[in-house]
């Protein structure tokens, strides 16, 4: 072959390897979408009972984790923010390609009625799904045909990215890890100080539910010809659909927007459960309320479909016993961030999966009752110390890294906090350090080795009593 | 199908394919048909326009060509056919350029004689693509044929590649048929250096419109949008990004359609030479959309001074007030045709007439005063070979071609050009250069990096290429990992810092409206 072939072969080959690099760097990165699709190919083949399909709705609601503990369920919560039904279509498409489960159970209310989506949550739902015909069809089905380009090169929108560079946008290159939830999104049920859930009276009825309130106009034809379409996809693949309406909160009238799809379905013969019958929800149904209607949902798929015994210790379902204690250090986290008192604090922090960085004036530790907290915390020998006193405490002992040591042993100490939460997904915005030049005290950080992310940080006194976290707020 | 799409690029690319793969004798179909598909894509309404000149200027310079044999009516029969055509090119061009303008004007004038007339209302006018484009192209052609500086052609689809080919019909530049034609038929083998030359030439076209021209037009279509509120350095600052920009852009699509001709081996006219170098206002039209001011030159300003009438004023002028002011007339009388036809075929506007006239004028003043100027020189002891004194002529004339001119041009209006100069000199507020004020106006601190950062690059390519520096041919000769490592950044630069896709507003080329 001629020289000048070979020449500008690798020159376009070095140039796209180049430009593939770069697409990665300048990408819009959601590391939820990113994480819980990644997780979902993450699964051994075949090795799931069901498959949760729909929009930030549906993940949140259906822990699989609570489905392992109390049912044995093996299953996945393959939802991305806003889906509409088309998306979800694929989602389905994509999803059988790994998985057979017994059924994919897919929440209604995805969507509503929409067949479109805003540019930037269309990214969202497509640009992670990895390249195949089914993600071609996707984009080529549910992006206006102007924008096809911009999905199929996302540079092509996102290069102007450059200017919100940072240094760990590289980092994000690099493999991001799975959602250990199995695709749920844990929502802290004491962020908002009081939960307001609706108290609507459902018929319990479902017939004369759709009875009462079926608005056969209000669906689009568009969307339950997708609804076909998903109904055909499953009985090709020899898998069930069960139709489901994740308790949200709507009010008895919004059942008529979705009540035909469920007539639709159920005259095709696909199972229906609209869960705003049995109980209410909010939009996002906090932690609380989305293992109660795990539970439900757990009792009726175990009824349904004949669940085999598994043997819980077996190393293969560690990924399943793994998602349980990830919740259960969420709920910890959440009850410590939620924690008001010394006492109630404290208590909850006796968590073996914790490590605790501290900076305290040695002044504030002449008091014994902070050098007792610490001292419960596993940090002892802290008397001898003068001036600030950084230290971190792990399962193995604490470590002090104290001013005389020089800047050396203190830079050692920064970084390793800073790594520790750079690597943070929460959105906590406390600068830890601010807090060691606000008064005498002593400024806790906690870092959960499972969830691998800071989840709280306080300013104790030498009280007994007092708990702050408004000192450490920039 | 504007160049800096994708569209665009995929087409460009099928083209290359075609041509390369189809017979050597035949490629020239090949770039018919994608010129045809490349002007239709624009909009089938634009089709009949275009066609009615070419067939119009192939007929007519056909039949003055077949009537060279009959030399003693070749000149009476000819000017018939050839005030013919110009009716139907110029007629074409001016309805759809003016139409409207006049109407306007009617209307104004009834009004102020009938205040209750209501006006005209306006016509719904397509303005074909690159329809002063290929109108300048088909007269130039016959005007040739007619001054027997070349037969006609006689192959109706080769003349209409002439016209049609697609890199130069929406913006030039405006090629001689004496020139182009026998490139365009002529049989291209595949040269990869060749080949590579032309990509390259395209990516500095695609760097100069998408990240130079495309940024600056952010912040002057900021300011300029509502100059009212504007004033002192801002509107100045504006002024000059409004100056470069249109130089950036209209360079930056001559780059890309002389690249993407040179893929086929064929050359385009060079249109600009660093214009922002010239040192006096002749200088700098010299420099400046070169193709359009060479074809004024041969069809209009030559064609005035040896006409009869100016021949006769010329005559009038050294009886009455001696030989100079004979040969001023011959001089000048052009020079104002020249400018007012210029103006024109910027814009209908009174602010291009003024446009005109200003460049005119200067030139005109500065032809009657050279002498003077030279013994003024003389005697302030001026050495005007040193480098001092030319970066004051380029600073002087870079004022007098590209910010004065600017304004007036940009505002949109007169009177907006008049509050544009008002408020420019109403306040010295030197600190915005400090107080990050000229970051309210759409572009960051960032975007200023790469403004200057790559106006700075601009500068060195324009200084290499003003020394005579064949600069793709001093990087072909540095070792592949230099020159590969120049290649894609030029490449990258242009794929992350460029102004293109949803996430920016799009911009086309300015020139493609003329």
């Amino acid at each position: 072959m001629k020289k000048w072939w070979w020449r500008a072969s690798s020159f376009i080959l070095i140039g796209g390897v180049g430009f593939a690099i770069l697409s990665g760097i300048l990408q819009g990165k959601s590391l939820i979408t990113q994480k819980g699709i990644d997780g979902y190919f993450a699964e051994e083949q075949n090795s799931l009972d069901f498959v949760f399909i729909g929009n930030s709705m549906t993940y949140s609601a259906i822990n699989p984790a609570v489905l392992w503990q109390e049912y044995g369920i093996t299953s996945y919560n393959f939802a991305v923010s806003e889906q509409i039904i088309p998306i979800s279509y694929y989602y389905i498409e994509e999803a059988l390609k790994t998985q057979s489960p017994k059924a994919i159970v897919l929440n209604v209310m995805s969507g509503g009625n929409q067949i479109e989506l805003r540019d930037s949550m269309m990214h969202v739902n497509l640009d992670y799904l990895p390249w195949s015909v089914t993600r071609l069809r996707a984009i080529m089905d549910v992006v206006p045909r102007e924008n096809w380009l911009e999905f199929f090169l996302p540079i092509i929108k996102m290069h102007g990215n450059w200017k919100n560079l940072k240094e760990d946008s590289i980092e994000y290159m690099r493999d991001q890890g799975i959602n250990d939830n199995k695709g749920y999104i844990f929502v802290d049920p004491y962020l908002n100080e009081k939960v307001e859930y609706p108290n609507y009276e459902y018929p319990y009825d479902m017939q004369k539910n759709i009875e009462e309130y079926c608005y056969d106009e209000s669906v689009e034809a568009e969307v339950l010809s997708w609804y076909q379409k998903i109904i055909d996809i499953t009985q090709e693949n020899g898998v069930d659909l069960i139709l489901i309406g994740v308790p949200f909160g709507g009010s008895p009238e919004y059942q008529g927007h979705y009540n035909p799809i469920f007539k639709y379905a159920m005259e095709r013969g696909v199972t229906c459960i609209n869960y705003n019958l049995q109980m209410t929800g909010i939009h996002h149904n906090p932690a609380d309320n989305a293992e109660t209607f795990t539970k439900l949902l757990g009792k009726d798929l175990s009824g349904l479909y004949e669940i085999e015994e598994r043997d819980k210790s077996n190393p293969e379902f560690a990924g399943w016993n793994r998602a349980v204690l990830t919740y259960e250090q969420e709920w910890n986290a959440a009850k410590l961030r939620a924690a008001v008192t010394q006492e109630e604090w404290f208590g909850l922090a006796d968590n073996e999966n914790y490590t605790f960085f501290f900076a305290a004036d040695a002044e504030v530790l002449k008091g014994q009752q902070i050098l007792n907290r610490l001292s419960d915390l596993g940090a002892d020998d802290l008397m001898m110390y003068e001036g600030k006193v950084l230290g971190v405490i792990t399962q193995d002992g604490a470590e002090y890294y104290h001013e005389s040591d020089g800047a050396k042993v203190y830079a050692e100490y920064e970084n390793e906090r800073v790594r520790l939460s750079a690597d943070d997904t929460s959105t906590t915005e406390i600068k830890f350090q601010n807090s060691l030049v606000k008064g005498k005290n002593c400024s806790i950080m906690v870092y959960d080795n499972v969830l691998q992310r800071v989840v709280d940080q306080v300013i104790v006194l030498n009280d007994y009593v007092q708990l702050s976290r408004e000192n450490l707020k920039t | 199908m504007v160049f800096t799409t994708f569209k665009f690029l995929v087409f460009l690319c099928l083209v290359v394919v075609c041509y390369f793969v189809c017979p050597v004798r035949h490629r020239w179909k090949i770039l018919l048909a994608a010129s045809i598909i490349f002007y239709y894509t624009a909009g089938m309404k634009y089709l009949p326009f275009i066609m009615t000149t070419i067939i119009a200027s192939y007929l007519a310079a056909l039949y003055i060509s077949n009537q060279r044999s009959r030399p003693n009516t070749y000149k009476k029969v000819c000017k018939r056919v050839l005030m013919t055509f110009f009716l139907v090119a110029l007629g074409i061009l001016c309805y759809t350029k003016f139409a409207n303008k006049i109407l306007g004007a009617v209307s104004h004038i009834f009004s102020l004689l009938r205040p209750e007339f209501s006006g005209f209302s306006a016509i719904n006018i397509i303005i074909p693509l690159g329809i002063s484009y290929y109108t300048f192209s088909t007269i130039g052609y016959v005007l040739d044929v007619y001054w027997k500086r070349y037969d006609a052609e006689r192959d109706f689809f080769k003349y209409m590649l002439y016209v049609m080919y697609f890199p130069h019909i929406l913006q030039g530049p405006i090629a001689r048929y004496n020139k182009l034609a026998p490139q365009l038929y002529a049989e291209h083998r595949f040269d990869y250096k060749r080949v590579c030359f032309g990509a390259q030439l395209m990516l500095w076209g695609f760097f100069q419109k998408l990240v130079i021209a495309d940024r600056l037009a952010i912040f002057v279509n900021t300011v300029y949008g509502d100059w009212q509120l504007q004033e002192g350095f801002i509107l100045l600052i504006a002024t000059v990004f409004a100056s470069i920009q249109i130089y950036t852009d209209f360079a930056g699509y001559i780059n890309i359609a002389k690249g993407i001709s040179q893929i086929f081996g064929i050359e385009l006219e060079d249109n600009f030479c660093q214009p922002y170098f010239a040192q006096s206002v002749a200088e700098f039209w010299r420099r400046w959309h070169i193709t359009l001011g060479a074809w004024f030159k041969d069809y209009l300003c030559m064609p005035i001074a040896v006409s009869g009438s100016v021949k006769k004023w010329s005559k009038q002028a050294k009886r009455k007030r001696g030989g100079q002011a004979g040969k001023n007339v011959v001089t000048i009388v052009p020079l104002i045709a020249v400018w007012l036809a210029t103006g024109l075929w910027h814009g209908t506007g009174w602010n291009y007439i003024i446009w005109g006239i200003w460049h005119g004028g200067i030139i005109i003043c500065s032809t009657l005063l050279e002498k003077k100027y030279i013994e003024w020189k003389q005697k302030l002891h001026i050495d005007d070979k040193t480098r001092g004194w030319k970066l004051l002529c380029m600073a002087r004339t870079f004022v007098l071609t590209a910010i004065i001119p600017r304004v007036i041009t940009r505002a949109g209006s007169l009177m907006a050009a008049v509050g544009i100069f008002q408020n420019m000199f109403s306040k010295f507020n030197v600190w915005v250069f400090v107080d990050k004020s000229l970051y309210d106006y759409g572009l960051d601190a960032k975007d200023f990096g790469v403004i200057i950062s790559s106006l700075l690059v601009l500068l060195v390519v324009s200084l290499m290429k003003e020394k005579g520096i064949h600069i793709r041919e001093t990087i072909a000769k540095r070792n592949i990992a230099l020159r590969w490592m120049v290649y894609y950044l030029a490449f990258f630069s242009v794929v992350i810092l460029g102004i293109y896709g949803s996430g920016y507003d799009k911009a086309d080329f300015i020139y493609m409206m003329f």
